[in-house]
């Protein structure tokens, strides 16, 4: 094997589940066992090396975090066996061993090396760490006194700081404000771009496929599939979509978190539709798509000047567009008793993924219904400029309308 | 979808310098990595480092108490044992003939103590970063070391004011030190991961260190025992390689106690035996100790 290169063979890791109970002894007098087992990981196997950066996919209880426990030697496979050429470096400790009394000068040389950096790389790259983690003067204070920002900063910024051949990345270590979180993807990145084998779990799906190399899928323990990542991370949302409730194209509201005055109107769906009004599963992008917003009427009805609006979000609830009826057309002054707001997009500016929607109704004084999560729709791959070519997934969900051409001057 | 392209990568490396590490499954019986532990062994000095400094923080009178702590108890000891119970100290002052004993015996209580609780307390840093874990424990005892040694000067001040007369035998002293860490290991060894399993442990510790101290003849002289106990319960008394230790120590500072003899050869080895012992059983557990937390 060369240097950084991994071989996980027929791995496996059982734990037990069951409450440890005081007063064991007597159980244990009677021949009981109190436990019983369970497979975290079952059977894995895979090879990656060559500087190769490799995706670790699946929902949560896949197994995930154990694998990359078992990589980096914190615990033992119950079977199977990892063999790695050189050292592993994990981004999943941030901040381990940090003690409160010690300033955070005293903690950068004392996590960096239970992380397993040399001393004279910390000392030589302490100022580049304080600067990275903008704690500023605040250095030779006792970490108990720093904000809880401040402490995942000063972690974070050691960790990224370690130059393992093997690295082992979680996405959900960018944390922090926006602009630290920024920074961090822009150091996780730089990691993976570093030629080194990394191992990234990640649960950003768009960047999984635009980062890495192979994903590897974990459900339940058990390896679903490995590959180029684009299509791993494709299989495992259509799976995704095959598991979720929403296939037959109807988010019913009723249950979910709502407000509003409730005055004479109430939201009761959204259907998906196609362009000639079928209720569909999904979208495509591109294609000309409908919206359909269903709502009840009660004997009172709804004060006069009604607009509706519903919002889209991305992945981590990030908003990508608003539709809003009071920027196309006049407040709604009369609505029948049942009925549909229906908005009809020509063709959905949405890149493929899993998005949800937002939804409020206004009168002109008051919010009368809203449900801020009104359920999950999928948008599969399709064309939307004509010419059979998407932009790369990471850079932003939606497509905007625009012209390219040179000139001269 | 494909499956793993397996052992495409089977290259014969170019950098030989770089093992490959196997990760396999607990084994039976791990012997002690001694290469591995020194490639680690800053992680042991800043544990160490770790542990003494932050004792001290947001005190008032800071590294004092190093000093402090054991000064109270030499004095109690002296007032009410050496005046009240008037227990013998073979000529020699109380307060230095106990202080001789204490601060060996102390080393030891406290390695026990700490080692013992070691893989619990480091818990938060185990389950997230990989070093070899045999370290924690020995972190411990050389952190009892560290206090050891600022007592040690008070020591030397009072021998100061005595007027006690420095011999080389003092040079013997950092043998009996060795055999006192390497007890106080041999012990957390097997209590450690006893630990790990039940918590009822500690609470056992605090009673074993206790029943040994009054088995020990730190606070009141051997000599206590001459002539009304058995042959053979003073030989295995004498066993005890905590006895080696603070009859040594006071032999080699303040000339009584008992010189180094065979048994003390034998406990020794006895005790360097159990550590190795130990060191087996501490590493067997320590594989599956994180998923117990």
């Amino acid at each position: 094997m060369k240097p950084g290169n991994v071989r996980v063979s027929g791995l496996g890791k059982q734990f037990r589940r069951g409450a440890q109970k005081e007063g064991r002894l007597i159980e244990l007098l009677r021949g009981k066992t109190p436990y019983e087992y369970f497979w975290a990981l079952k059977d894995i196997d895979f090879t990656v090396g060559d500087g190769e950066v490799l995706g670790v996919i699946g929902p949560n209880g896949a197994g995930k975090s154990t694998l990359l426990r078992i990589i980096s030697r914190i615990t033992r496979p119950t079977e199977g066996t990892v063999e790695i050429r050189g050292r592993v470096g994990s981004l999943l400790s941030v901040g381990t061993g940090f003690h409160p009394e010690l300033t955070g000068q005293e903690n950068i040389l004392l996590n960096g090396t239970v992380l397993g950096i040399p001393r004279s790389v910390i000392r030589e790259q302490t100022e580049e760490i304080v600067e990275f983690a903008e704690i500023g003067e605040f250095i030779d204070t006792p970490l108990k006194y720093y904000s809880s920002g401040m402490r995942v900063r000063l972690g974070m910024s050691v960790a990224l700081h370690l130059r393992q051949e093997v690295m082992l990345v979680d996405e959900v270590l960018a944390v922090g404000d926006a602009s630290f979180r920024e920074k961090c993807l822009d150091a996780i990145s730089a990691v993976t771009q570093s030629g080194r084998t990394v191992l990234f779990v990640g649960h950003n799906l768009e960047m999984i496929s635009s980062t890495c190399d192979r994903a590897v899928w974990l459900h339940k323990g058990v390896m679903q599939a490995i590959g180029p990542a684009p299509e791993i991370v494709e299989a495992y949302q259509k799976k995704a979509l095959h598991s979720d409730q929403v296939q037959d194209g109807l988010l019913p509201l009723e249950g979910r978190p709502q407000h509003g005055t409730g005055e004479g109107l109430r939201l009761t769906h959204v259907r998906l539709l196609d362009e000639d009004g079928a209720q569909v599963p999904t979208f495509t992008t591109g294609q000309p798509v409908r919206f359909a917003v269903g709502f009840e009427r009660d004997e009172r009805g709804p004060p006069p000047a009604l607009s509706i609006g519903i919002t889209i979000y991305g992945h981590g609830r990030m908003a990508v567009a608003q539709c809003e009826s009071a920027c196309v057309t006049d407040p709604f002054d009369s609505i029948p008793d049942l009925g549909e707001f229906v908005c009809v997009m020509p063709r959905l500016p949405l890149l493929p993924g899993r998005y949800s929607l937002g939804l409020k109704c206004k009168s002109a004084e008051s919010v009368l219904h809203a449900v801020p999560n009104g359920g999950s729709f999928y948008v599969l791959d399709g064309d939307f400029y004509g010419r059979g070519v998407l932009p790369p997934p990471g850079g932003g969900n939606a497509l905007l309308e625009y012209e390219w051409s040179v000139v001269e001057r | 979808m494909t499956q793993s392209g397996g052992s495409g990568h089977d290259v014969v490396s170019a950098g030989p310098a770089v093992p490959v590490d196997v990760i396999a499954p607990p084994a039976r019986v791990t012997f002690p990595d001694l290469a591995e532990l020194w490639r680690h062994r800053s992680v042991l000095w800043v544990l160490v480092w770790r542990n003494v400094t932050r004792r001290y923080r947001q005190t008032l009178l800071g590294p004092l108490w190093f000093v402090i702590n054991p000064l109270m108890r030499m004095v109690i000891f002296s007032v009410v044992l050496g005046n009240l119970a008037g227990l013998p100290s073979d000529g020699v002052p109380y307060p230095l003939f106990t202080y001789t004993a204490l601060l060996p015996w102390e080393l030891f209580a406290m390695g026990v103590d700490r080692s013992t609780t070691c893989l619990v307390s480091y818990h938060h840093i185990i389950s997230k970063v990989y070093f070899p874990r045999l370290i924690l424990p020995a972190a411990e005892v050389v952190t009892a070391l560290v206090d050891f040694s600022l007592s040690f000067g008070i020591l030397l001040l009072m021998m100061l004011v005595y007027g006690v007369d420095f011999t080389p035998r003092i040079f013997v002293l950092p043998a009996f030190l060795g055999l006192a860490m390497a007890a106080a290991l041999a012990v957390g060894f097997f209590l450690g991961p006893l630990q790990a399993h039940y918590r009822d442990t500690s609470n056992f510790v605090k009673y074993l260190v206790q029943f040994w101290f009054y088995g020990t003849p730190v606070a009141y002289s051997a000599t206590l025992l001459q002539g009304r106990v058995p042959e053979w319960v003073q030989t295995l008394y004498q066993a005890n390689p905590m006895n080696a230790v603070v009859e040594g120590s006071r032999w080699a500072l303040i000339g009584t106690g008992r010189p180094p003899d065979v048994l003390m050869l034998w406990s020794a080895l006895a005790t360097v035996v159990v550590l190795f012992l130990g060191s087996l059983v501490f590493l067997r557990t320590e594989q599956s100790v994180v998923d117990l937390a």
